[in-house]
């Protein structure tokens, strides 16, 4: 794989199940090195990590994995790692007979040696006699890990890979991902959490609702979810004044005014297109209106409203 | 294979299934006495009490309990997605899981029905009768109830159903129907080792195992198209 071959390219795919439309007309390529799917629950995530990996069939599109299909190329997986996204391991076996087993059905030689250096890789101990029912969260999580990367497939399709670790392990398998994405190796991993993305690596996919909301570098998403309209609430004394006064510095595009009662403070609802602006010079434009600020909020900071302004701006 | 084999072994031999398993041969086995013991009891009686507790029910229970878990389980609970996920042929997980319920069934059956046969005292021929029967039509049931479980949700429930309604009251209503039924192959068979009388629909031994090779391979490809056509979670 050099740098700028796409590794897994998808091609106008969608998947409905009955009169559900999980995916809708996604089209994007992804090349060697950490690339990170960001979306909300719901978002369409798995739907479409199933999908490349050939688990399900896409209902329109195609996908191509290393220039063959998934659903139909069993071989694949040769080339291929998936963890996937249920916590469900089959629980009566230990971590080292589960992972040993992945090691023999990829016909990797020495198995049971290789089972036990990929969980040492993950830091859970390979002469562990406890089988998976009594582990956490977490250590499933790792297993899974293992398990996907025993035979170093060049490919790998980690689903919400960080769900249940503690924040020290979290980053110790980020370092994992971005060490084995420096060699090389397509890694493609999803989560609904933006700073987790941010640390993966620095391209990144957004999906929600479905749809293909961006992708490029992390920091050019990161300025479109900066740079879109925001939308803020004051809470002061004198709403009328102030809301005059942040429109006439022109850091506010537009406002509505609830003016103050007896027992609450009136509030404006500001929307602005530039929001770092509008933080900095709010204080100052309060004290000339002689305005007690109360309470300054963000509306819309959520993932879901951030998600929803990509696809509306994509598809606008 | 063995990989995947292991993997469904364990999977499959949990103690509540043995449990049960055991309490329903233990159950066989006490009609088998209760037939001997019984003071007008003849070889008819000794083959009716086989056939009807014995291949009518025990075997194909025994068969749908843990063929149908095989990867049925897997199925329930996401689990498959860790064999069907690597590069191995689906007949080779299709023979896996069969390998894996025939090596937990097969004993159980086997073990219940000796105990039963020996129990009625017939002759040797009766008990080495109702073993091939039950070898074969346990093999048969399994590679059935195997990819049954991996495309039916509950299939242990519908399971029972067939084999109530189906392999019990069609197969015993003595119309051509009886043809479709899978007791009525390991009942011939049983009569021609054994030298029990034939009955109207019963077929000849060689027919008798050529239909339960040939269910047990169309199970086995039934097996591997479901799973190579498998929405995997």
């Amino acid at each position: 794989m050099t740098p700028s071959q796409p590794v897994i390219v998808v091609e106008g795919v969608s998947k409905w199940f009955r009169d559900l439309v999980a995916l809708s007309d996604v089209s994007l390529t992804i090349g060697p090195g950490v690339t990170g799917l960001l979306g909300p629950n719901g978002a369409g995530k798995s739907t479409l990590l199933r999908v490349v990996c050939g688990l399900t069939a896409p209902s329109k599109g195609s996908v191509r994995v290393l220039g063959r299909q998934p659903r139909v190329d069993r071989e694949l997986w040769r080339d291929l790692g998936l963890v996937p996204q249920q916590e469900a391991l089959p629980e009566q076996l230990t971590a080292l007979t589960f992972v040993t087993a992945a090691a023999r059905l990829q016909g990797v030689a020495g198995a049971r040696e290789a089972a036990a250096a990929h969980l040492d890789l993950v830091q859970l101990d390979p002469g562990d006699t406890r089988t998976l029912r009594s582990y956490s969260k977490g250590m499933r999580q790792r297993v899974k890990v293992a398990a996907a990367l025993v035979h170093r497939p060049p490919v790998m399709v980690l689903d919400e890979p960080l769900n249940g670790l503690d924040p020290a392990q979290r980053i110790r398998m980020i370092e994992l991902f971005r060490s084995l994405g420096a060699e090389g190796h397509c890694v493609l991993a999803s989560s609904h959490i933006l700073d987790e993305v941010e640390r993966f690596g620095s391209r990144v996919v957004v999906i929600a609702e479905g749809r293909l909301a961006a992708e490029g570098p992390f920091h050019e998403i990161r300025d479109l979810m900066d740079d879109r309209p925001h939308r803020l609430r004051l809470r002061t004394d004198r709403p009328r004044e102030l809301a005059a006064a942040l429109v006439g510095a022109g850091v506010a595009s537009g406002v509505a005014v609830s003016a103050a009662t007896r027992d609450e403070p009136g509030s404006v609802v500001v929307d602005t297109l530039e929001v770092a602006a509008f933080r900095h010079a709010v204080a100052a434009l309060a004290v000339r209106a002689e305005a007690r600020l109360y309470e300054l909020a963000p509306l819309d900071d959520d993932l879901d409203s951030v998600f929803r302004y990509l696809v509306e701006r994509r598809y606008r | 294979m063995s990989a995947a084999y292991s993997i469904l072994i364990r999977t499959l031999a949990s103690r509540g299934r043995l449990y049960a398993i055991g309490g329903l041969g233990v159950l066989v086995v006490l009609v088998g006495v209760a037939v001997r013991t019984a003071e007008d009891s003849s070889s008819a009686d000794a083959f009716d009490a086989v056939n009807a507790a014995g291949l009518a029910l025990f075997v194909p229970v025994t068969a749908l309990v843990f063929a149908s878990a095989a990867l049925g389980e897997m199925v329930e609970d996401s689990t498959l997605v860790y064999l069907w996920a690597r590069p191995v042929r689906r007949v080779e997980l299709a023979l896996a899981a069969l390998a894996a319920a025939l090596t937990v069934s097969l004993p159980c059956v086997l073990a219940t029905m000796f105990a039963m046969s020996v129990m009625l005292g017939i002759d040797a021929s009766f008990v080495v009768g109702t073993l091939v029967a039950a070898t074969a039509s346990t093999v048969a049931y399994s590679a059935l109830f195997v990819g049954f479980g991996a495309r039916v949700p509950r299939a242990l429930v519908w399971g029972l159903v067939y084999i109530a309604v189906w392999e019990g009251i069609v197969a015993s209503v003595g119309s051509g129907l009886a043809r479709t039924s899978l007791r009525l192959y390991s009942e011939s068979l049983l009569r021609s080792i054994a030298g029990v009388e034939p009955e109207r629909f019963a077929v000849g031994a060689g027919v008798a195992a050529i239909v339960l090779i040939v269910v047990t391979a169309v199970g086995i490809a039934l097996t591997t198209v479901i799973l190579e056509r498998a929405d995997v979670a």
